[in-house]
């Protein structure tokens, strides 16, 4: 579903990523590490078509991102680090407005909305104002705004950032329910997550990936039972 | 098309959300509210001191484009500038929904807004083209009012495709303010040369182009519809929005 | 393990150099520039060199160089040294962008050659009609011509020197208005190439310079500029000055203004308005059209030098002079040249003559120089004599002494002492005396003498001077004027007596002929007759120019229209002040005369302030026996007030106690009077002193057949005993009565000779003489044009009254914009309840 070759970003001077390549097959879960600034917001966000990558090429369900952006754009459901919302507007207008933008027609939009709503356990604050939520509902609304059109792939950027654990617990346990329908990359640099959610990870470090493969390759590949052990070897920092 | 029909909708009922659109209309209101009064003054006393176009002494002053030059600044700084600001470029870029059509789609939402800040100026009609009540028929002539409604239209889209070129520029929307109220500024204060320009030869003549005061002046209130002032506006326009659009496209490569 | 991707190579900073480099050589061109352009003053290349100038280009240029390695390296560096997709795109989407940059100034630069004016008002009034711009096209496409507005604080000679409200706000809006004319020529896609246009103030700072470079190659325009009374339009090409004042395209009509019907009706103010009279674009095109025809001249026939209209060179001649109608008649656009009828003044019997100014000039200084030099002759010849006689006195005998002088007796004197005492007391103040006069009399031949020879000198004076035949000479003189104009300035005040004699005035057959052949080739004549009173008997006062106003239908009354007033003034004693007197103002006549309608309307644009008045009037009787007129002929006519008196100057008695003074008074005929029931009869009503009309040229004057039947009626007349006036009327043939002559002529006949006198006329005079000049020759499009109320401009006017106003302005001031706070703030509120 995702393939990824030989993409380079530069950020005027600054290589940003550096040549990264791999491959997200339909059905899988793949979680994204690295360490902060490793490059894989900018990664996803190439994929998503919020950026144009400076060499190199993506493509989504066979479409490619900078070729064929809109078709590439349709079968994405994405959710950016920090989840921006426009405070001034209530719940379902906001949904309403995203599905139109994605392209619903209005009986398909309603639909639509009361299923993420439900799905997302926002149904008590439907009728709330952006802007006067909590994080944690914050979050919701953007999983809810990817689920939207029923994407086959989902590209959630950190989705349990800032969370407190009762929240990170009732994430995690979509994500696995999502998982099971859709095509997923999460990023994240916690561990655990990765380890109790995904089928595969891919290690990326300083724009260039390291290690990409189903979990117990991984282990197995490095001699170790311990994902952070990898991670930390893979990626030369001393002490998270 | 729904993408861009989504977008629109948005756009236009934003303003309606926040303060910034109510102020804004409040304080145009009082503006030409304002000038309304007096040229109602002219239009009913008597003696020797008139009113001979009633729409000139609305919209030919320098005075009432430097107040209104402060309102497309006001009305676009958000547009492209706040979602960068916050964020919500990111989903809205991301979404399957074309550069252009955005670029559209904010245009479209700020031109329709603009059009409902003229709204409430028709109560003035009645008195402005002497109507009559029972026959309809209007005193002065009503040339007046539909030209002078147009050029409003057409300088306007120049004014809010100007600030909303700039708003995409920049990432604070008091930035984008201040800088499109200067450019728009531009088109308003040349005016103030002509006292000192030569009145044959270019220099005056490219004021006299730019000046949109003069423009309303001379020809829009009068019922004269010159075909200069209004391919600058629509050239203007097409031409920011254009540049908007590439802008967008910038962006995606340095972010 | 540091991050590698931090870490700043080479490259990069090379490119921040090279940038700053760039961005450092902008300002540098910058500044550069500005300081060239500053020392330049605007021009940025100079060849003298000027040092700090110098620095300034090279700042120019060494920015220019920096800048442009900068611009270099980027499209190097993004061709070549980032590879990708980014440096494609970025330069791509760079180069997109400034295309459409340029796309949009060519399109503006494109609009501004091609443009069009669609004009959607009703009426059209913004665009030029499509005659008047073919008109305009076919001028010649070689020559600009210069069109100048001239704005000064009038825009017509009639405003007052302090303007009113209505005045000041009307001399705004009519600049504007014209303004806006010229603008669209300005605008004409079509024209715009013909024409170079330009708008001065005189309040404007830099007048003088705008003036000498609009005009630099024509000083003509620049000098009709500086003589220019009033805001005009000026058209000049190829040597040739029109000036067409403001008021020629709008007219202010103060009357209606104020809210009147008419001048002297009754002011409404709630009707108060300001009202201007169109008088259509047709003559702004007309104008341009027609600058190539040369301008009309005008004749002014008079007596005397002192009636010219030469400039009066001292005060004593003011009141006589024509000056004030020749600056009127030039300002309208004609030429005016003085013929003088008259020669030899001062040499007993003036005799005929049809002599120029310079002519008669010639003649006063001959006259002066002969005059004193014969006088210091005299002198030298007597002072001779006296001389001789002193010789003979010193050595004749006594008796013969004494015989001589009889009228000094010797007495008791010794012969010495009588010698002495005659030489003394009698000789010696007879020699100085005569030697004063001599002495003076050479000094004023002196004083003479050199204009006298320079006038001698002028061979055009001594050719004009050998023409002896006067019939010829006033045919050629008159040859090229298309109007004539003749004043008979008779009474001047009744009140104290200043009365020219009329008998000066009647010219000889062989110059009325001319006159009547004037008008036969149908031209134009001004008559301005004053009564014919006389105050000693020089002659007949009358000449056959009245007769040929006879049969034209005018006729005019023997004696003198006064009024009262006057004749109260006369009586009062003739001390200091007491014989003041103020002149009832005459009346137009508004009943369709073409003259009388252009006064009222000028009339009209000063609500009522022209006036027209003098002393002793003579009457004018329109005889309509043949043929009526074809349009009502009467202009002026005096108030009710006023009577024909035959003798109408005071007599003051001086001899004897018992002799009386005479003052004229109203005296009703009484049933056994003579003259009861004519036209002598004294009676009090209005009189006509004013009258033009066309007429048609009577038949015998063309027709020699027709000539000589006339000549038998008259003479038959003549024998029967018939004024020769009634003779011919009452003799000529019905077959001629029936026929008139195709050609008409467009005479005026005033009946008071100091109409067009004075060194400046006042505004009622200017209007009354360019009313009627226009009219007589045919420049109709010149007279204020009859604008129906309806077509006149108004300041549009919406009819509310005092609360409705109010309730109009606070609604759109504070109503509106308090509703949209209210639903700003209602709105905002709902959206803010959770």
């Amino acid at each position: 579903m995702i393939r990824v070759e030989n993409l380079v970003k530069y950020y005027g001077e600054y290589p940003a990523v550096r040549g990264v390549s791999f491959e997200v097959p339909k059905g899988r879960v793949v979680g994204f590490l690295g360490p902060n600034g490793a490059g894989k917001s900018t990664t996803m966000r190439i994929l998503a078509g919020f950026l144009t990558a400076s060499g190199g090429k993506a493509s989504i369900a066979g479409h490619d991102v900078f070729r064929e952006p809109i078709a590439a754009r349709r079968n994405i459901g994405y959710m950016p680090e920090s989840c921006p919302l426009y405070p001034e507007m209530r719940v379902v207008e906001y949904l309403k407005f995203r599905a139109g933008l994605k392209g619903l027609g209005w009986g398909e939009r309603r639909k639509r909305i009361d299923y993420v709503t439900e799905r997302c356990w926002l149904k008590d604050v439907r009728t709330q104002l952006l802007g006067t939520l909590s994080k944690g509902y914050r979050q919701r609304v953007g999983l809810a705004d990817a689920l939207l059109a029923d994407p086959p792939v989902l590209i959630l950027d950190e989705p349990t950032a800032g969370l407190d654990p009762t929240q990170i617990r009732e994430t995690r346990k979509l994500i696995r329910e999502l998982g099971r329908e859709h095509t997923m990359l999460l990023s994240t640099h916690i561990l655990s997550e990765v380890e109790m959610a995904c089928d595969s990870a891919v290690i990326i470090n300083q724009g260039r990936v390291q290690e990409d493969g189903t979990l117990d390759a991984i282990r197995t590949k490095h001699r170790t039972d311990s994902l952070e052990e990898v991670f930390v070897k893979l990626t030369g920092q001393e002490g998270i | 098309m729904r993408p861009l029909l989504a977008l629109i909708r948005r756009e236009f009922t934003g303003y309606f959300l926040s303060p910034v659109g109510y102020v804004t209309l409040f304080f145009f209101l009082v503006a030409t509210g304002v000038l309304f009064a007096g040229v109602v003054d002219g239009l009913t006393r008597s003696g020797s001191q008139g009113v001979e176009y009633p729409f000139a002494a609305l919209f030919g002053e320098n005075l009432f484009w430097f107040v209104f030059a402060f309102i497309p600044p006001l009305l676009t700084m958000r547009l492209l500038a706040e979602e960068r600001g916050t964020g919500t470029l990111e989903t809205l870029l991301t979404a399957p929904i074309r550069d252009w059509q955005v670029v559209a789609g904010k245009f479209v939402g700020a031109v329709l807004f603009y059009l409902v800040l003229w709204l409430p100026t028709l109560a003035y009609l009645p008195v402005l083209l002497n109507l009559e009540w029972t026959t309809g028929t209007s005193g002065i002539d009503p040339a007046y009012a539909w030209v002078s409604y147009l050029g409003v239209f057409l300088a306007g889209m120049m004014f809010l495709a100007i600030g909303l070129f700039v708003s995409s520029l920049v990432k604070n929307q008091l930035v984008a303010a201040m800088i499109s109220l200067a450019a728009c500024l531009v088109f308003v204060a040349v005016g103030y040369a002509t006292p000192y320009l030569d009145a044959n030869g270019w220099p005056a003549r490219a004021v006299i182009f730019l000046s949109v005061p003069d423009h309303f002046r001379r020809d829009f209130t009068r019922g004269v519809v010159d075909t200069r002032p209004v391919v600058l506006y629509l050239s203007v326009t097409a031409g920011c929005l254009y540049l908007t659009v590439r802008s967008l496209e910038v962006r995606r490569l340095r972010a | 393990m540091t991050d590698i991707r931090h870490r700043t190579t080479l490259g990069s900073t090379f490119r921040f150099a090279v940038r700053l480099l760039g961005l450092a050589g902008v300002l540098t061109a910058a500044i550069g520039g500005l300081i060239a352009y500053v020392q330049t003053d605007g021009s940025l290349t100079d060849e003298a060199g000027d040092p700090v100038a110098r620095i300034g280009r090279l700042m120019v240029v060494v920015g220019g160089a920096a800048a442009a390695l900068w611009v270099f390296v980027e499209l190097v560096g993004g061709l070549f040294l980032v590879a990708g997709r980014k440096s494609a795109e970025g330069v791509a989407t760079g180069v997109l962008g400034l295309l459409a940059v340029v796309a949009v100034v060519v399109v503006n630069l494109a609009s501004v050659t091609f443009y069009t004016r669609y004009d959607a008002t009703r009426d059209r009034r913004f665009t030029l009609d499509r005659e008047l711009i073919d008109e305009l096209k076919k001028l010649d496409p070689n020559t600009t011509t210069t069109v100048l507005v001239l704005q000064l604080d009038k825009t017509s000679t009639f405003d007052p020197d302090q303007p009113d409200a209505i005045t000041a706000a009307a001399q705004q809006k009519i600049t504007e208005k014209v303004t806006d004319l010229i603008d669209e020529l300005r605008q004409h896609p079509e024209l715009s190439a013909r024409f170079d246009v330009r708008v001065l103030s005189r309040r404007d700072e830099r007048f003088e310079e705008q003036l000498a470079t609009a005009t630099h190659d024509k000083p003509e325009l620049a000098a009709a500029v500086q003589a220019a009374p009033e805001s005009s339009i000026f058209f000049a090409s190829n040597g040739r000055v029109r000036r067409m004042p403001f008021s020629y395209f709008y007219l202010l009509d103060k009357t209606a203004s104020r809210g009147k019907e008419a001048v002297g009706g009754l002011a409404n103010p709630a009707a108060a308005n300001l009202v201007l009279a169109p008088q259509g674009k047709e003559r702004f095109v007309r104008a341009l059209v027609g600058l190539e025809q040369r301008k009309p001249k005008v004749g002014l026939l008079t007596i005397h030098p002192y009636l010219t209209s030469q400039d009066a060179d001292d005060d004593g001649r003011a009141p006589y002079t024509a000056a004030g109608l020749r600056a009127a008649l030039e300002q309208n656009g004609c030429e005016v040249a003085d013929v003088v009828l008259k020669k030899g003044w001062g040499r007993g019997r003036p005799q005929p003559s049809a002599g120029t100014f310079d002519e008669s000039k010639l003649e006063e200084k001959e006259s002066e120089y002969l005059g004193a030099t014969g006088q210091a002759l005299q002198a030298d010849l007597r002072l001779q004599e006296v001389e001789a006689m002193r010789e003979w006195l010193k050595t004749a005998p006594v008796a013969a002494v004494e015989q001589r002088f009889r009228r000094y007796p010797r007495g008791s004197m010794a012969d010495a002492e009588y010698r002495t005492k005659l030489d003394t007391v009698v000789l010696d103040p007879t020699v100085r005396q005569l030697k004063l006069d001599a002495e003076d009399a050479r000094r004023r031949a002196a004083e003479a003498e050199p204009e006298y020879r320079q006038l001698l000198a002028d061979d055009r004076i001594q050719a004009d001077r050998r023409a002896a035949d006067v019939t010829a000479k006033l045919r050629a003189a008159t040859a090229d004027c298309d109007l004539l104009v003749i004043p008979r300035l008779t009474t001047m005040s009744l009140v104290i007596g200043q009365v020219i004699p009329p008998s000066l005035y009647p010219l000889a057959e062989s110059q009325t002929v001319v006159v009547k052949e004037f008008l036969a080739s149908g031209k134009p004549v001004l008559f301005a007759f004053g009564p014919t009173v006389d105050a000693g008997g020089f002659g007949p006062a009358t000449d056959a120019n009245e007769i040929l106003l006879q049969r034209l239908g005018f006729e005019l009354g023997s004696q003198t229209v006064i009024t009262t007033p006057e004749a109260v003034a006369m009586t009062r004693p003739a001390t200091l002040g007491n014989r003041s007197v103020k002149l009832p103002p005459l009346e137009v006549v508004m009943a369709g005369n073409t003259v009388a309608a252009a006064f009222d309307r000028a009339n009209r644009s000063v609500d009522g302030t022209l006036e027209l008045k003098r002393s002793g009037y003579r009457p004018i009787y329109l005889a309509q026996r043949d043929r009526p007129f074809t349009a009502p002929a009467v202009v002026l006519q005096t108030t009710a007030d006023a009577w024909n008196e035959s003798r109408p100057l005071a007599e003051e008695a001086d001899d004897g106690p018992r002799s009386r003074s005479y003052y004229p008074k109203f005296e009703a005929a009484l049933p056994d009077d003579p003259a009861k029931g004519t036209r002598e009869e004294e009676r009090k009503q209005r009189f006509v002193v004013g009258a033009a009309a066309e007429v048609p040229v009577p038949a015998e004057w063309i027709d020699p057949k027709a000539a000589a039947l006339q000549a038998a009626a008259v003479m038959a007349g003549g024998v029967v005993g018939l004024p020769p006036g009634v003779a011919s009327a009452v003799m000529t043939p019905d077959a001629f009565a029936d026929k008139p002559s195709a050609r008409t002529a467009r005479v005026a006949v005033f009946g008071h000779g100091g109409f067009f006198v004075g060194q400046k006329l006042d505004p009622g005079q200017e209007a009354l003489l360019i009313s009627t000049v226009n009219w007589q020759l045919r420049r109709d499009d010149q007279l204020p044009k009859p604008v129906a109320d309806a077509e006149k401009w108004r300041y549009p006017r919406v009819s509310l009254d005092d609360k409705q106003r109010q309730y109009w302005q606070v609604a759109g001031a504070a109503g509106l914009p308090l509703l949209a706070a209210f639903f700003g703030v209602v709105a905002l509120m709902f959206r803010r309840r959770r």
